[in-house]
């Protein structure tokens, strides 16, 4: 897992303000990202990520261990982001601005992001725990509240697809990512 | 070729090199007490209802036919959702204190940017053709599902422009709300102007909606703007332009926050 912070931190924030306040702001970048992960929208992702931060206030005082915070805070970002996921899903024109990867000298970087984004949102959620925030599929589950063998198996499925997405554009066909079949 | 390892390596560094916006600890803030007050159920004016209905009254309130429309338009509104029986709880009447305390008043830029509970980013990139602007800021009545009342809360600003052949359009900005999105795609502006005491449907503008910061924009498209002036609009302001849905009717996830349009 790469996301950390000082355990001191999180039990000051517990009751100091200014404590919550820093915490707040370490946290900002890792619930923005992971929230840009499922929804890849930078407008909504920012949207998800200050209901992330809101819930983590609150949530905090009543949080008893500050080793569960971790699995805890990926929860609360995560459900934000599906429900602004969920939110916007039966939207015909979502005319969203494309995604402006800062890697864009990277075409199989993005590649990658844009077939992630063409994932069923349960999968999409599963893909960024495991190859962003770094967890196992124990982990996942306890994250997104599903059994573990449900998580393996969305990540398999998951790979399954981005590995057809990539093909088509390794072999230099058109990129036509809706073209590939969403396996649910 | 696709494997673990690139996976790993690409997505985690796509969305480490993803640039952040700096964290707003004053929405953040907000949005704590908003839900605290909803927590603990002392009577809030929450954000309710009507996102788009309430543009189009707000809209259609700077017209000549201004209140009378507006009153059918509220009535019609109100009857479709007794009608329809939508939601547990049905709103009732707008209480008259509630009706009066919306009444738009025009007020100096300075004057909106201080009564609105959002940053307020005033419209560039207008039409070249511009010759009169006036401002109107007007709270927005909103119904609680919890309290079962109306109340009002925050403060529409509507920016009104004439052009040099005296077409008019609204620019109406309001404070940004997710659950009030997605936007009606088109806004049917003949759903007030019934014919023979029947809605004629053919007359709709394209509804324009983005957002600055924790500004929302809504424009629509008319005979005195186009789509591509509205784009223009759009495009100075670096606008992010948000989400909407086909059709007339539209109703969000949530239990709390209920939004509705004329049907």
């Amino acid at each position: 897992m790469g996301f950390t912070v000082d355990p001191s931190l999180i039990r000051e924030a517990q009751r100091d303000d200014a404590a919550l306040e820093s915490l707040l702001v370490a946290l900002w970048p890792e619930a923005y990202r992971v929230a840009l992960g499922v929804l890849h929208d930078r407008g909504l992702a920012e949207d998800a990520a200050q209901e992330a931060c809101a819930s983590v206030a609150l949530g905090l005082p009543g949080l008893r261990s500050t080793e569960a915070f971790y699995k805890w805070m990926y929860r609360i970002i995560i459900r934000h982001a599906m429900v602004s996921a969920k939110r916007i899903e039966n939207v015909v024109d979502a005319d969203l601005p494309p995604h402006q990867s800062t890697a864009s000298s990277d075409d199989e970087r993005l590649d990658i992001f844009a077939a992630i984004a063409a994932l069923p949102k349960p999968q999409r959620a599963a893909v960024v725990l495991r190859y962003y925030a770094g967890f196992n599929s124990s982990e996942i589950a306890a994250v997104l509240g599903a059994p573990a063998p449900t998580i393996r198996f969305r990540l398999m499925l998951a790979r399954r697809t981005l590995r057809r997405a990539l093909a088509i554009v390794d072999s230099s066909a058109p990129a036509d990512l809706e073209a590939v079949p969403n396996v649910r | 070729m696709f494997d673990d390892a690139r996976a790993h390596a690409e997505i985690r560094s796509t969305l480490m090199n993803a640039a952040v916006p700096p964290i707003d600890l004053a929405a953040i803030r907000r949005r704590m007490s908003a839900r605290s007050e909803r927590s603990s159920g002392r009577p809030m004016s929450a954000r309710i209802a009507v996102a788009s209905a309430a543009v189009m009254i707000a809209g259609l309130s700077f017209t000549p036919a201004a209140p009378a429309l507006m009153q059918s338009i509220e009535e019609r509104y109100l009857a479709a959702l007794h009608g329809a029986g939508i939601g547990p709880r049905v709103p009732t009447a707008l209480p008259q204190d509630v009706r009066s305390a919306t009444n738009p008043s025009q007020v100096s830029l300075a004057t909106a940017k201080q009564r609105a509970n959002f940053v307020l980013v005033p419209p560039i990139g207008l039409p070249h053709d511009i010759v009169n602007r006036r401002i109107f800021a007007a709270p927005l009545a909103v119904w609680s599902k919890q309290e079962n009342a109306w109340s009002t809360d925050g403060v529409q600003v509507t920016f009104a422009y004439v052009r040099r052949d005296g077409r008019a359009f609204d620019i109406i900005a309001d404070r940004y709300s997710a659950p009030s999105l997605p936007a009606p795609r088109y806004i049917y502006d003949a759903d007030d102007a019934p014919r023979d005491g029947k809605l004629d449907r053919r007359g709709r503008g394209e509804n324009f909606v983005w957002r600055n910061g924790d500004q929302v924009l809504h424009v629509v498209a008319s005979t005195a703007i186009t789509a591509d002036e509205i784009a223009q609009i759009r495009a100075a302001m670096h606008g992010i332009p948000l989400p909407r849905y086909e059709g007339r009717s539209h109703r969000p996830v949530g239990n709390r926050v209920e939004r509705f349009t004329i049907p």
